[in-house]
């Protein structure tokens, strides 16, 4: 690599306009609400200091470990079903096959809506009586379920809303990382006779890995802060509070109760989460990750 | 039209072969799970709020009572409709001021109309497609630039400043909105247009979206364009950013529709009328009293087609663009 | 290799990107250069040189349109003092944060809708004018200008005179209030061999009239039909009927101690009332809107909404109005004890350098609530009138003659009620609903529920006591 031992500040140059704007319109208000999480403050009257009190005070609010539990309860259900689903559709979509237009549409169409539209819509699909949802699983002789009125499968519900709704983002994505696999390694697997399964695992799977990583970490970045879908169709946190997630709980604690210091103190709660699975993800699993 | 087969696939590679078969079964199933809702919606937008409330039990009526032909009806439909006819017709046998307070008999553009009348859509629709472009258009420079960098020189601080980008995006916008509106409001950019955009025109996500592209482009090919006396803006102008065509589209379809849909931000920062988008206009059909489906569903429609009607016709370009410069040996 | 520099051919996507391009310059003149020019001359012409006042809302839809219209009077009212700019959030919790957000920046408006807490947080940190101020200002000038005085304080209808006077001041005025009411189907009342014109009025009526409901399309083999429908773990309804079941919801206690009812009788009442209704088949709860959806479509016979449910609701078939039930009570004239919880929020004005847009800012909202603006503001929207002269206006009585449900909304105003004003109420209130939601989910003896609610609410309760800003602002009025 050139300037391999060269302090190379000339990068910056590349980086200053992107480092400028997040710097002044992310990071700073990141700090300023690091600062605003050891205080007391209703967002009204004066803030008044209480140290590490909002976050002592975490460990013993039980909705807040609920609301944890169910957010890693949301991630761990939607980002592999997302991620499976995407790639698996996206190699379909690779193939020289009529109707392409149509089906890259369709299958983008969920992300172009809106979320107010979407989540109307969806509340009638998962309604007890004369949704959609009921009736596809009663062809099939599985009895009505109440989905967002049942404790039990109101976040399965939310998550099949999520991942339809998020779904033709990552089939876009590895579409284009598909695109970028050279067609010669296939026709050379294929001269030594290798199988379809065994060109996915040997020439798919890793040349696509820069991409899948992408996804994967910034699913782990999304679904850790998943709250529009929540807010949208399961008011209050929906039944027995089995939709309440981290980033729901922490804004009904700072716009409806004006507890904006403990609010804060649970964002960067999150924020350390979501921190150290990115680290993780970027010192150990991107080691796997083949580049060119 | 699919499924069209035939017995010389040699001079064309897009028509079916039988191999492809269950992917097309696979695929459409798929679609029908994606497109539903969307169908719904637009059926929705032709119904009133009678219609969609009132939608049988027993089965799916998707083509709207006041457009379907009526040899489409089956006997429950026509019961329905009959039914409808017989009450619209006594309400009118009422004399005026005995009626109940309803609406008239619904005509299928209705929702439209009322939607289109309710709020100054136009002025909306160019506040959007303004924000959307001028954000895609710069935030697509300048995040194709810090992921050149990142992929291709090794600096001092890489790695933090890698992950102090990334980190952005780890803290909840709901948490930053009073530290964002602040910070505006010191600006005195709040309720103009740089508060719509000049936030935005960095983005955490394309400099990752767009570094893994890039990272996937041949070192040497840079290091070999380098000691020809290539510059290294040369290289990313001439070279990388051609060749990363299909991701810089991808990310562009990207950012424009997050701009398209954004919501919370341009709300807290705006106070106009006149500077207001799309979604906000969208959300003033729902109330705590009640919602106004029709009109809801017949604006959502009014702001997606445009969109997915031009994705249809753009993913071609797309994909005979990639087609094109995709050549990486 | 294979990649060529410096391809000079016109590509479809180059051509994309020139449209794209052409097409931005054109929306960007549009914004800035057309358009602009135009409105600010139009705005200027239409404030004709009057104070601008800033009003922040979250009226949307139908009830938007009818603000929108009554302001648009008054902006070209020669006599008025300001020009009223309204501005839509879109919904209660936008506005609140926005309010929050620009109260920080010192930039607040100059009039928004506030809820009781939020107002009285205001109070405490300084951020609104006190309208009882306002209103001895006036009476002052009347008296040295030896004009005839007029006490507004005495026209507001007292229940929302006291739901907006805190330490004894009155702050802010009512604006938009509602309360609950039933809806009925006249059509399914007479199918089912019930008077149309003869809505329940007490809760043992609401109870008999579903049975009959079910009975008879249990009869006819008809399936899906029940009598009585509301929304999901709804607070509002359950606190009316404890106010209708003569209990509290809170008081201060000898001691001072503010303590809740939730484990008296007619608090563990109104919960069996629903509990057994859902039981029994002969109600139903339904999430968001689907009670009124439910109700529209013909499937049940009575629900319960707010008032403002109206304007959204234009069934096909005749829809009757009641005032939510109550209990038997003889002495009364009518033989029914009733009492309706308000909701809804108020109107504050927030504090300002400029004398002038105070000023202003009061003059509109005396002449938005004032008796003749009052009854269409009502007649409108179907929010309550606040002033006790536009309930007794002629216009309000000639309305009333015309469409008789609004008589079933205006009629019944009698013990008027409001939710505690305390801080945690929001709190408080989401921990009800909880307890509401585990009652229909788990259907287990409402007495523990009750017991449990009452326990854990007490504990919050508690701890509010000694908070400063509850003891200053003291009257908790439940």
């Amino acid at each position: 690599m050139l300037n391999k031992n060269k302090k190379d500040w000339g990068a910056y140059l590349y980086l200053m306009p992107v480092i400028v704007i997040l710097f002044v319109f992310h990071v700073l208000p990141i700090f300023m609400s690091l600062g605003v999480s050891f205080y007391e403050w209703d967002l009204i009257g004066k803030p008044e200091f209480v140290g590490a009190g909002n976050y002592t005070r975490l460990f013993d609010d039980p909705m807040f470990w609920k609301s944890i539990w169910n957010t890693i309860y949301y991630a761990a259900l939607s980002i592999p079903l997302t991620i499976f689903l995407s790639m698996g559709i996206a190699i379909l979509l690779n193939n020289p096959i009529k109707g392409l237009g149509f089906y890259r549409t369709a299958y983008f169409i969920p992300v172009v809506t809106s979320i107010n539209a979407v989540a109307i819509v969806w509340n009638f699909i998962y309604h007890p009586e004369i949704g959609l949802l009921n009736k596809v699983i009663g062809w099939f002789g599985i009895s009505p379920v109440a989905w967002l009125q049942d404790p039990n499968w109101a976040m399965p519900a939310i998550i099949l809303m999520s991942v339809w709704k998020g779904l033709g983002n990552n089939i876009i994505i590895f579409l284009t990382g598909l695109q970028n696999i050279p067609k010669h390694l296939y026709e050379a697997a294929r001269i030594d006779g290798a199988n379809r399964w065994q060109q996915f695992v040997h020439i798919t799977w890793p040349m696509l890995s820069p991409t899948t990583f992408f996804i994967f970490t910034m699913s782990v970045i999304g679904s850790f802060q998943v709250f529009s879908q929540v807010y949208m169709m399961t008011p209050r946190g929906g039944p027995l509070k089995s939709t309440m997630v981290v980033v729901y709980y922490l804004y009904r604690k700072a716009f409806d109760q004006f507890e904006f210091g403990y609010a804060l103190a649970m964002a960067f709660v999150l924020f350390l989460i979501i921190f150290a699975c990115t680290l993780f993800n970027k010192l150990y699993v991107e080691k796997k990750v083949h580049y060119s | 039209m699919l499924f069209h087969f035939s017995k010389s696939p040699s001079n064309n590679n897009k028509i079916i072969h039988l191999e492809y078969v269950p992917v097309h079964i696979l695929l459409i199933l798929g679609a029908f799970f994606m497109l539903f809702p969307f169908v719904w919606m637009i059926s929705a937008s032709f119904k009133s709020n009678q219609e969609i409330i009132k939608s049988p039990t027993d089965k799916i009526v998707l083509l709207p009572d006041s457009i379907r032909p009526s040899f489409l009806n089956d006997e429950s439909d026509k019961k329905r409709i009959k039914e409808q006819k017989e009450i619209d017709d006594a309400w009118y046998a009422t004399p005026e001021d005995k009626r109940d307070p309803r609406k008239k008999p619904f005509e299928w553009w209705d929702n439209y109309k009322n939607a289109l009348k309710a709020q100054p859509f136009y002025r909306f629709f160019l506040n959007t497609l303004f924000v959307s472009i001028t954000v895609t258009a710069v935030s697509l420079f300048f995040a194709s630039l810090a992921a050149y960098a990142f992929a291709f020189f090794k600096f001092p601080g890489q790695n933090a400043v890698f992950l102090m980008i990334l980190g952005t995006m780890m803290l909840p916008q709901q948490a930053l909105l009073i530290p964002n509106y602040i910070m505006l409001s010191k600006m005195h950019w709040i309720n103009t247009y740089l508060a719509l955009t000049v936030p935005w025109l960095a983005s955490a996500y394309a400099v990752f979206f767009l570094r893994q592209f890039f990272m996937q482009l041949p070192k040497d090919l840079f290091e070999a364009a380098i000691i020809d006396g290539c510059s290294r803006f040369g290289f990313y102008w001439r070279v990388a950013l051609p060749l990363c065509k299909p991701s810089l589209v991808t990310m562009g379809v990207f950012s424009f529709l997050s701009n398209w849909n954004a919501f919370v931000w341009p709300l807290i920062v705006t106070n106009d009328t006149n500077l207001r988008v799309i979604q906000v206009g969208l959300s003033y059909f729902s109330s705590d009293a009640g919602n106004e489906w029709g009109q809801l569903m017949a604006a959502s429609t009014m702001t997606i087609l445009p969109l997915v009607i031009m994705y249809f016709f753009a993913q071609k370009q797309f994909v005979e663009s990639s087609a094109t410069s995709g050549m990486k040996e | 290799m294979g990649f060529k520099i410096g391809n000079h051919r016109i590509t479809g996507m180059d051509a994309f990107l020139i449209i794209v391009f052409i097409f931005w310059v054109l929306i960007t003149y549009q914004i800035f250069w057309a358009d602009t020019g135009d409105s600010k001359s139009q705005s200027q012409a239409n404030t004709n040189g009057k104070t601008e006042i800033v009003f922040w809302h979250a009226m949307g839809g139908p009830l938007g349109e009818a603000m929108d219209k009554l302001i648009n009077e008054y902006n070209n009212d020669p006599n008025s003092k300001c020009y009223v700019k309204t501005i839509n959030m879109g919904g209660y919790d936008t506005l609140q944060k926005k309010l929050l957000a620009s109260l920080i920046a010192d930039e607040a408006p100059d009039v928004a809708q506030c809820f009781e807490t939020l107002t009285k947080k205001f109070i405490k940190h300084e951020k609104i004018v006190c309208i009882d101020d306002l209103i001895n200002a006036d009476i002052e000038k009347a008296k040295s200008e030896n004009k005839p005085i007029e006490d507004i304080r005495n026209d507001i209808i007292p229940a929302l005179r006291i739901n907006n006077t805190f330490a004894g001041k009155l702050y802010s005025f009512p604006f938009n209030k509602s309360v609950q009411v039933l809806y009925y189907n006249k059509d399914m009342f007479k199918e089912v061999g019930l008077d149309p014109e003869k809505p329940p009025r007490t809760f043992n009526e609401l109870r008999a009239y579903c049975q009959t409901i079910v009975d008879y399309y249990k009869s006819k083999g008809i399936e899906g039909k029940y009598g009585y429908g509301c929304a999901k773990s709804n607070n509002w309804s359950f606190l009316n009927r404890i106010k209708a079941n003569k209990g509290y919801i809170v008081k201060r206690d000898n001691d001072g101690i503010l303590k809740c009812g939730f484990n008296e009788k007619a608090a563990i009442d109104s919960l069996s009332f629903l509990q057994d209704m859902l039981k029994d088949g002969l109600a139903k709860e339904g999430q968001a809107f689907d009670h009124q959806n439910e109700f529209i479509a013909g499937k049940c016979g009575i629900i319960e909404s707010s008032v403002t449910s109206k304007i959204y609701m234009n069934p096909d078939f005749r829809m009757g109005m009641a005032p939510v039930p109550g209990i038997e009570d003889e002495t009364l004239p009518g033989g029914v004890y009733r009492s309706t919880i308000l909701s809804g929020t108020n109107i504050c004005i927030f504090k300002n350098v400029d004398s002038k847009k105070i000023e202003g800012a009061w003059d509109f909202i005396k002449w938005f609530t004032n008796t003749e603006n009052g009854v269409k503001w009502s007649i409108g929207t179907t929010y309550m009138p606040v002033r006790v002269s536009s309930v007794n206006s002629g216009l309000m009585k000639a309305e009333m003659q015309k469409d008789p449900n609004l008589n079933a909304i205006y009629g019944y105003l009698d013990n008027l009620a409001f939710e505690p004003r305390i801080t945690a109420w929001f709190e408080i209130r989401d921990l009800i609903a909880d307890y509401l939601e585990r009652c229909t989910l788990e259907h287990k003896d409402p007495k523990s529920y009750c017991a449990e609610m009452q326990k854990d609410i007490d504990g919050m309760l508690k701890h509010v006591t000694d908070t400063d800003d509850n003891k200053e602002l003291g009257n908790v009025d439940m």
